[in-house]
């Protein structure tokens, strides 16, 4: 136990350094509370809102309201097992076995099986900041019931003891395999198994909404909601948590409590055993290298790196500059990892999705520049969101190389640009995969697909680069390529994910309105006197000069601070 | 006119001095090797001669260009070898180095020349087109000297670069930094190991709790600790931190070679 506090002592003690010290840390540490709190009271207005639906909609059908919302619960519970059972394999394996701490922890006396618990804990911890707003369906449930205060605790307890065991298992997994087979070959399946599993998600659930849209009747969908018997798998551990809060609303469901704790416990104490025995192995077998064999240097290969070819004249080539350099290696480095291709897969399945069903529940109505609006905003909107990950973490992804390439002659200027332009491949990729689908299902609503692409372009520029500033202003550079946990109960990475999320879509919004300036324009008085052609070219102008102003603030502020987040890089680096 | 030209250096981290008032100046095709012990501010330093920490107060020139006042002139003169050599994994070292020769916008004969040149003296040519999230810890300090050297810096700066390497690498190393100091470059070099700066080094300087205690040639080390002339670097550098502490009057500041 004394190893155990030890080691997990010297672990927090590292995650409250990384907010930053003092003041600014303690700030930073408020603001990630409030916005995470902001957004859990956010998600259960929401729910409320949706339970209060639900109970206007069913007032002549009582006996089907339980069985909907306890599917509800049991589809979000589902929803989560996903979420959190395909991030932990990366993030405990990055914890567990990724550290380079834990080599010397497990060069000192210490107990292996008490630095993988301690390990085991704050990687559970990480979670946190998920687990808070994902708790809110089950406290909405309990508003809408009249439940008393002994509801939230037992159904509390039980959660998060249904998320211990969630990692727990994900962790057994690892450590299982780990002691097999090679770390690095191990880490490559398991980052294809997570994206798997999440694109899979993603996919099944659109797919299950663009179904379940097709009856467009809200009594029909609840009526099939309600049909189905979810909570009847009692041998499901996400079912358990349901029927908890199902009994705990009558002042029961200690039973359904109590199992999931008992589980949890016996899983962790199971695993805890178990790292006992494999723990070191499996950590050494991580440490090995995979090295291919050497190959000839094919001249094609020489030419991709930017070597001169047999046949090219010697001279400065145009795109050998800085510029051009940041932007072909982050695109190169982006390709050769599976993060960028998911993110474009998931966001090519979620704008096609969408875009139909948007398009479905528009069917029979005379197409009006509201839609087109709203479906640009969609496309364009997907497209963002996709990026988000890719331009947000745009500089923290550089990690310790930062520092050197602080040192080189690379313009501020030069460096924010390439960064912004790299990112665009993925956001435009999906938009455009948006647009070919609008330009399918419903032909003529947005206007020819080669005025619709530079629109997307300018729209995605400011969004991309006001993710990218806020990268300069909370960086992470314990980020990993874009998986890496410590910094996921990062305050500053809290903040920067809602601003970024929240600022691009509102960027996007406002962008795609004034560009249809053209057709709304009569609703205004002082801009009554234009002629149709006069308002579509202000439309264009504004649309330009706002994405103008909004790119060139965020280059602005973002660029001096590059200046200086080269001793911060290094430092991070230096201390893992 | 000196290549590297350091006034009146200050960098405070909070109530801690880091460096106090260094002052340094490195003539061109000369090789100084900055000594101290461990914490002695000689990373910092580096890093703020290099344009990577902003002084507390003071001024750094290379080749007459201020740092601050002209970050990308002044950076696309010097090379850089940090402490610690982080990489792209995804990358292979010659697709790392074109990316280098790309940013000091190097021209496509040169570019090749070089690169070539420099995997071949570093044993890497094998190993070129392998992703570099694979290479040795060595492998990995090799490619970052390369990059360094690559587009022929003025300045070279390099912080512990034998770390890692083995004894044909190191003597690689030894064997470039005196071919750029016979064209003409300023190579300034931190290490531990007193043997390299003995045996290469045309100055040294010395700096311990953040201040210099020495600037000159060995033979004027030894002078001034009025030290036996059989005496090595060694006993000398260990006579002068032990014997000294920073802050008095008696540093040797003035001693130029």
């Amino acid at each position: 136990m004394r190893d155990y506090l030890l080691v997990l002592r010297a672990q927090l003690g590292t995650s409250r350094r990384t907010l930053g010290r003092g003041l600014r840390g303690a700030r930073l540490l408020l603001l990630g509370l409030i916005l995470a709190g902001g957004f859990a009271a956010f998600a259960t207005r929401g729910v409320l809102s949706m339970f209060g639906g639900i109970r206007q909609a069913l007032v002549e059908y009582p006996q089907l309201l339980p069985a909907v919302e306890q599917n509800l619960l049991t589809m979000w519970s589902l929803f989560v097992v996903a979420i959190v059972f395909s991030n932990a394999l990366h993030t405990t394996f990055a914890s567990l076995y990724g550290s380079e701490e834990t080599g010397y922890l497990l060069s000192t006396p210490l107990n292996p099986q008490a630095v993988f618990a301690a390990r085991l804990t704050s990687s559970i911890g990480g979670y946190v900041l998920f687990a808070v707003p994902a708790f809110a369906p089950f406290v909405a449930y309990g508003i809408v019931n009249a439940a008393g205060p002994g509801y939230y605790m037992t159904v509390g307890i039980t959660y998060l003891a249904f998320f211990t065991f969630l990692v727990a298992v994900a962790s057994l997994f690892i450590t299982a395999v780990m002691a097999f087979v090679p770390g690095v070959r191990l880490k490559q399946w398991l980052l294809v198994l997570g994206l798997a599993i999440g694109l899979g998600m993603v996919f099944g659930s659109q797919l299950v909404a663009t179904g379940i849209g097709g009856g467009n009747k809200l009594l029909a969908l609840l009526e099939r909601i309600g049909g189905y018997n979810l909570t009847g798998f009692t041998v499901l551990p996400h079912v358990w948590l349901v029927r908890t809060a199902q009994s705990a609303v009558g002042g029961a469901g200690y039973g359904w409590a109590l199992l999931t704790a008992g589980l949890s416990a016996a899983t962790f104490a199971l695993l805890v055993l178990f790292a006992g025995r494999v723990y070191t192995i499996g950590w050494a077998a991580g440490q090995e290298e995979q090295r291919r064999r050497p190959r000839p240097v094919s001249s094609r290969r020489r030419g991709l790196s930017g070597i001169d070819a047999a046949g090219i004249p010697p001279g400065r080539s145009p795109f050998a500059t800085p510029f051009w350099a940041i932007a072909r290696k982050d695109l190169l480095t982006g390709l050769r990892t599976p993060l960028m291709w998911y993110l474009v897969l998931v966001g090519a399945v979620v704008v096609t999705f969408q875009v139909i069903n948007l398009m479905r529940s528009t069917a029979g109505q005379p197409p009006s520049s509201g839609t087109a609006i709203i479906l640009l905003s969609f496309v364009s909107g997907g497209a963002s969101f996709s990026g988000f990950v890719y331009a947000g973490s745009a500089f923290s992804r550089e990690g310790g190389n930062f520092s050197l390439l602080s040192s080189w002659p690379v313009s501020t200027a030069a460096l924010f640009a390439g960064k912004v332009a790299a990112t665009l491949p993925v956001s435009v990729t999906v938009g455009i995969v948006g647009l070919v689908i609008v330009g399918h299902v419903a032909p003529g609503i947005l206007g020819p697909f080669w005025r619709n692409l530079p629109v997307l372009v300018s729209t995605l520029v400011p969004a991309l680069s006001l993710m990218a500033l806020l990268d300069t202003l909370f960086p992470d550079f314990s980020f990993e390529r874009g998986f890496q946990p410590g910094s996921r109960g990062s305050a500053s990475t809290v903040v920067k994910t809602l601003v970024s999320l929240y600022s691009g879509i509102g960027i996007v919004v406002v962008l795609t309105i004034a560009f249809y300036f053209g057709s709304y324009y009569s609703r205004f008085k002082w801009a009554s006197g234009l002629s149709a052609a006069q308002a579509r070219m202000a439309g264009y102008a504004l649309h330009l000069v706002a994405a103008t102003v909004l790119t060139a603030a965020s280059f602005l502020l973002g660029a001096p601070r590059l200046r200086t987040l080269g001793q911060q890089a290094r430092q991070t680096a230096d201390r893992r | 006119m000196p290549v590297i030209e350091a006034t009146d250096l200050h960098k405070s981290y909070g109530s801690l001095k880091a460096v106090n008032g260094v002052s340094l100046a490195v003539e061109t095709g000369e090789l100084f090797c900055f000594l101290g012990p461990n914490g002695a501010g000689k990373t910092t330093t580096i890093k703020m001669l290099i344009g990577l920490v902003k002084p507390s107060s003071g001024h750094v020139r290379i080749d007459g260009v201020d740092v601050w006042d002209k970050p990308t002139a002044a950076k696309s003169l010097l090379g850089y070898v940090p402490d610690a050599a982080h990489l792209y994994d995804q990358l292979t070292a010659r697709e790392f180095l074109g990316f280098v020769a790309d940013v000091f916008r190097l021209d496509r004969r040169e570019r090749h020349q070089h690169i070539e040149s420099l995997l071949e003296r570093f044993a890497l040519s094998e190993d070129a087109d392998q992703l570099m999230g694979g290479f040795s810890r060595g492998m990995r300090q090799k490619v970052v000297i390369s990059a360094a050297l690559l587009h022929r810096p003025k300045v070279l700066f390099l912080d512990e670069p034998t770390v890692g390497l083995d004894p044909r690498s190191a003597r690689t190393l030894k064997d470039l930094l005196r071919e750029s100091c016979d064209r003409g470059a300023a190579v300034f070099m931190s290490t531990h190991i007193l043997e390299v700066a003995e045996t290469m080094a045309d100055r040294i300087g010395i700096i311990q709790k953040g201040r210099m205690m020495f600037q000159g040639s060995v033979a004027q080390l030894r002078e001034y600790q009025h030290g036996p002339e059989a005496a090595s670097l060694e006993e000398l550098f260990l006579l002068l931190t032990e014997q000294r502490q920073p802050g008095g009057q008696d540093q040797a500041s003035g001693l130029r070679g």
